[in-house]
Parts: structure tokens; C-alpha cells; sequence
């Protein structure tokens, strides 16, 4: 009779067994792997679209976080806006530098009496070799001035001196105040607004209106009056309550 | 090692070659994150007239007038561009211009199938529709009319029904018709009167930026689009407009009213129809039960074309492709 030999099975620690189960199943381990990798590239060729034919969804582009109000910060958000990635050079029609840019500037928007309240702007003025204000980028604030959205960058008709935004100094609407209202309106800090014009009346011809302060970037002088909604400053000289506005109905 | 180890020893092979070969085939052919990252920002190619020229032939003409004569100015800028790229004298030199072309409308440039009534001021005869002003038809005309070569212009139409079975979202409507209105500058780099705030106003598109060839890709993916407005001209000369205004917001003043392509010819803010812009109610265009929209639920423009002989009559509209339209 014989007997075989059987050794003794070699003791083998917990972590030893788990180590050889790994190397049982690598394949398997591997093969998974494979599997997720290959279902990763083909999900994100799903869902990537040929660059240029990938339209933003309507009503979310454009919003960049600030991360201050700070003037460089206000600038850095802007400046995700695709209109500061465009080619600009060559003869087309457009801005053809937009390396100098000027302070942001505040502009709030005026709703008429049957509103709902209009954006705020910041408008950064866009300066030529001189300092003058050729342009400016007019980026839209959300409610809670936590984020900007550039609408457009525009060209002035005419370039601002000393890089202002507004067609008139601050130092020239309070003097017109003064004139007109007196020292107490005048000696308020007026404030850049525009305001909710009536555009069909000025599409129709029923409105003549020569007093700016209907875009964000051509804003007028605003100054407040002991509990009214104070007097502004036209860009034609005129000085009226704000509530003499030709608002939107 | 098993029989069922190596089988998936040698499917995980196979299946990593052909993971590793997608994504070194999407940052070669230049979709996808990685190529986005290497070509920020993206390149784009702008389209449209040279800003020089322009700057000159827009000289004393604006801004509009005080009344509906948006269309006039800017066709009177139109063939003054033209002017100089043939090295006419200009057609143009004063803004009082605008309500002579207005005065001679009462009288001259019916089509061929009458005009429309009442008479608007600006619009005159030439209309087609009762227009609070000029209508595509008229604009097409003025600029024919006043042009220093007998060229053609028309009025040009997008509608999606042109391209689709079934309506497409409002915003890929815009993103072809801007499109579409882009393609005119392959064949001429002019400056183009284009209709906007639901009919409400006329402007100049005088250029824009692509990312695509947009010969090829429709729709274009558009970066920005630039105009020129007689109305706020005294200010401000030129916009560059954001796509996503020009197609989704219009931008923020004007209460919602200057809203550019962000709704159809012939509708309002608030969606209602726009009693000032109507459909014509003269001539072939006239919508019926079976075509019930002209220029509504669409987007219209007017450029220089090619057409000769009696296609070339500013009566005629065209599809955004270029079909002469015999129907509404």
C-alpha cells in the first residue's frame, strides 16, 4: 500500500491570499479597464461636437463669475467674452486693438414707472495710444453684481477725452445742476445712468430725443434730491427731473 | 494561466488599441478638449466689408431722421460703399438726403404688381405691405434704384420650413439665417441692410467672425456679428455684437424692444403680432391658407446678387439659398 506524499499546504497569510487573487484575476481586472476607457472615448466623441457647429445653448452663454469688483477683476471676466478672441487684424470693420483698456465705470439702469428693474453695466472704456476712449466693452451685471456678461464692444463716434465714457465731464453736469437747480442738487455725487427710452416711439418718429442716456455706454449724470428720483444732466444741456423721461410706456 | 484568462488578456488588448486610437484620432482631426485646449482661443475668420470704405461712405448721412426712414439710410449707405468701390462719385453726401428719397417714394418705384395703402411717408409706393415705413420689398428697391450700376439687390428670406421637415429650436433658426446672411459676403463684401427688432428696424451688418468655413458648416458657429446704426449714430458708430445677444437677447435697452434677431419678422416683445410690419397685401407674396407666412416666422436682409434679366427686378424675394420665390 502505498500512500502519496501529500506536503503540507504552506500557510499563507490573509494578505498573501489577496494578493494572489489579484494576480489570478489581473485579466479580468485589465479586461474592465479596457471596457471603461473605450466607453469613455466614445461617450465624450458623443458628446463633443465638430468646433463651430456647437451653438451655445440659448439664454446661458456668456455669464462669467466676478471674482471681485476690482477693476483688474472686472476686466479678466470680461475678457472671456469671444469678442476679445477674435482676429482683429487686417481692413474689416471692427476695433482693431483692444490691448489699453480703460477703469470700469458703473452705470445703473433707470426703469421707467411701469418697469421692472433694467441691468446694470460695467463699461470699460477702450483707449487709444493718447488715452482717449475710441470704444467701450459693455458687459451686462447680473442682479446681484456677481457676474458679467459682455452684450457688445462698441465704437464712439467720436473719441472721449481722458478715457470718460459719458459725453460730459462730472464737473460740467454739476455745473449745469447748479445753474439750473441749485448748489444743494449740485453738490450730490451724481451718479452714470441710462434709461428705458421709449424705441418705438423713436423707430416711429413720435419721439425726438437728443439727450443721450439711452445705451449703457452713452450714460448721463444723474443727481439725487431729498427723497425724489432726482434730476439728470442730458448730453444736450438740459436739466430735468428723471421722472420727465421719455420712458418706455 | 486558463483558457478564459487569455481570452480576456487578448480582448483587453484589442480593446485599449481601440481606446488609445480614438482619442489620439480626436486631438488629431481638432474636435474635442484637447484640441480646444491647443488652439485656444479658437481662430475665426471674419467676413464682410473693409471698415475704411465704410466709415467713408456712412459721411454726413447719419444720423436717420426723425421718422421711419431707418431703410433709407441705410441703403443710402449701401450704394455710397458701392460708389466707392467703383470709383463713383458719391450718390450720398447729405443726411437731408434721406427725406428726399422719402419725397421721391410717393411717386416712383411701385412694383409690378401695385402698392400697398395707406401710404407711409417713407415708404410711398414702393411698398408692398401697409408698412409704418419700408418694407423688404421697398428697401430692395431703394437700393437698386439708387445704385451706380444697374446691379440687383433682393430681399432675402429665411424661414426654416426652407431647410427642415420640422421646426428646429428658435435659436438654430437664427444661428442658420445669421448664417445664411454671412454667405452673401463670399460672393460680394458690400454692407447689407438687415431687418431687425421683429420688423421694427433696419440696420448695416457690416461684418462678423466664424470659427467654420461657412461655406460648409450650416450653422456656422458665429463669435460675434458687427452693426452700424443710424439711430444711435451720434454716439456710438459701431457694435460688435455677441452671438448670444444677437440671437437670444437683443441687447439690454429699449426694454426688450431692440432685440435683433432674437425674434421673428412680424413679432413683438411679447410674442403678439406687430401690427407696424405687416405681410404684404399686394402681389404674389400675399400669404394664403396653403402659405400662410411671407416674411413672418422668418428673418429678412437685402443684398447685392448676381441675377440678370427680369430675376433681377427688386420685386422679386429669394430664399436664403438663393431660389427665386413665386409663392409666399
Amino acid at each position: 500500500m502505498s500512500h502519496r506524499h501529500q506536503a503540507p499546504r504552506p500557510r499563507i497569510s490573509p494578505l498573501g491570499r489577496f494578493a494572489r487573487g489579484i494576480v489570478h484575476n489581473a485579466s479580468f481586472i485589465v479586461l474592465a479597464f479596457a471596457i471603461a476607457a473605450v466607453a469613455l472615448a466614445v461617450g465624450s466623441l458623443a458628446g463633443t461636437a465638430p468646433s463651430g457647429s456647437a451653438a451655445p445653448a440659448p439664454g446661458t452663454a456668456g455669464w462669467v463669475a466676478l471674482r471681485g469688483q476690482s477693476p483688474y477683476e472686472i476686466i479678466a471676466a470680461a475678457q472671456h467674452s469671444p469678442l476679445f478672441h477674435v482676429k482683429r487684424t487686417g481692413t474689416g470693420d471692427y476695433l482693431h486693438d483692444l490691448s489699453r483698456l480703460g477703469t470700469p465705470t458703473l452705470v445703473r439702469g433707470v426703469s421707467g414707472p411701469h418697469l421692472a428693474a433694467m441691468s446694470d453695466y460695467y463699461i470699460i472704456p477702450v483707449l487709444d495710444h493718447a488715452g482717449n476712449a475710441v470704444g467701450a466693452v459693455v458687459a451686462a451685471l447680473n442682479p446681484s453684481h456677481t457676474a458679467v456678461q459682455v452684450q457688445s464692444i462698441d465704437t464712439y463716434t467720436t473719441p472721449h477725452p481722458l478715457g470718460s465714457i459719458a459725453r460730459m465731464t462730472q464737473t460740467q453736469a454739476a455745473t449745469l445742476a447748479t445753474k439750473h437747480k441749485g448748489v444743494a442738487i449740485a453738490e450730490n455725487v451724481p451718479r452714470l445712468v441710462y434709461f428705458a427710452v421709449d424705441q418705438h416711439a423713436l423707430d416711429a418718429g413720435t419721439l425726438t430725443w437728443t439727450g443721450g442716456g439711452i445705451l449703457p455706454d452713452d450714460p448721463i449724470w444723474q443727481f439725487s434730491s431729498g427723497g425724489g428720483s432726482g434730476y439728470v444732466v442730458g448730453a444736450d444741456d438740459k436739466v430735468m427731473p428723471t421722472t420727465a423721461l421719455p420712458f418706455a410706456p | 494561466m486558463n483558457r478564459s484568462q487569455q481570452w480576456a488578456w487578448h480582448l483587453s488588448l484589442a480593446l485599449l488599441v481601440v481606446a488609445a486610437s480614438i482619442f489620439i484620432l480626436r486631438g488629431k482631426i481638432g474636435f474635442g478638449p484637447f484640441a480646444a485646449q491647443a488652439a485656444a482661443p479658437v481662430t475665426t475668420y471674419y467676413y464682410g466689408t473693409n471698415g475704411s470704405l465704410l466709415v467713408a461712405a456712412e459721411q454726413n448721412l447719419w444720423p436717420e431722421e426723425y421718422g421711419p426712414y431707418c431703410a433709407i439710410a441705410t441703403a443710402m449707405v449701401v450704394d455710397n460703399y458701392l460708389d466707392l468701390l467703383t470709383h463713383h462719385p458719391l450718390s450720398f453726401t447729405r443726411q437731408a438726403q434721406q427725406l428726399s428719397i422719402g419725397t421721391a417714394n410717393q411717386t416712383q418705384g411701385a412694383s409690378q404688381w401695385g402698392n400697398a395703402t395707406p401710404l407711409d411717408v417713407a415708404g410711398g409706393i414702393i411698398n408692398i405691405a401697409p408698412d409704418k415705413g419700408i418694407d423688404p420689398r421697398g428697401a430692395a428697391y431703394i437700393q437698386h434704384r439708387y445704385a451706380p450700376n444697374p446691379y440687383s439687390f433682393h430681399n432675402y428670406i429665411y424661414r426654416w420650413e426652407f431647410h427642415h421637415t420640422t421646426e428646429p429650436s428658435y435659436h438654430q433658426q437664427a444661428m442658420e439665417a445669421t448664417t445664411a446672411l454671412f454667405r452673401g459676403w463670399l460672393a460680394h463684401s458690400d454692407p447689407m441692410s438687415v431687418i431687425v427688432n421683429g420688423g421694427e428696424h433696419s440696420i448695416i451688418v457690416s461684418g462678423g467672425w466664424s470659427s467654420d468655413d461657412i461655406s460648409k458648416v450650416f450653422p456656422a458657429n458665429i463669435q460675434g456679428i458687427v452693426v452700424r446704426d443710424p439711430q444711435f449714430a451720434t454716439a456710438i458708430s459701431r457694435f460688435e455684437v455677441s452671438q448670444d445677444q444677437w440671437t437670444n437677447h437683443g441687447a439690454n435697452f429699449g426694454v426688450g424692444y431692440y432685440t435683433l434677431w432674437s425674434r421673428y419678422y412680424g413679432a413683438q416683445v411679447n410674442q403678439s403680432v406687430n401690427r407696424d410690419d405687416p405681410e404684404p397685401t399686394v402681389g404674389i407674396y400675399v400669404p394664403t391658407t396653403a402659405n400662410p407666412h411671407h416674411w413672418y416666422h422668418g428673418f429678412s436682409w437685402v443684398r447685392r446678387d448676381d441675377t440678370t434679366g427680369t430675376a433681377a427686378s427688386p420685386d422679386w424675394a429669394y430664399t436664403d439659398d438663393g431660389t427665386q420665390m413665386t409663392t409666399p
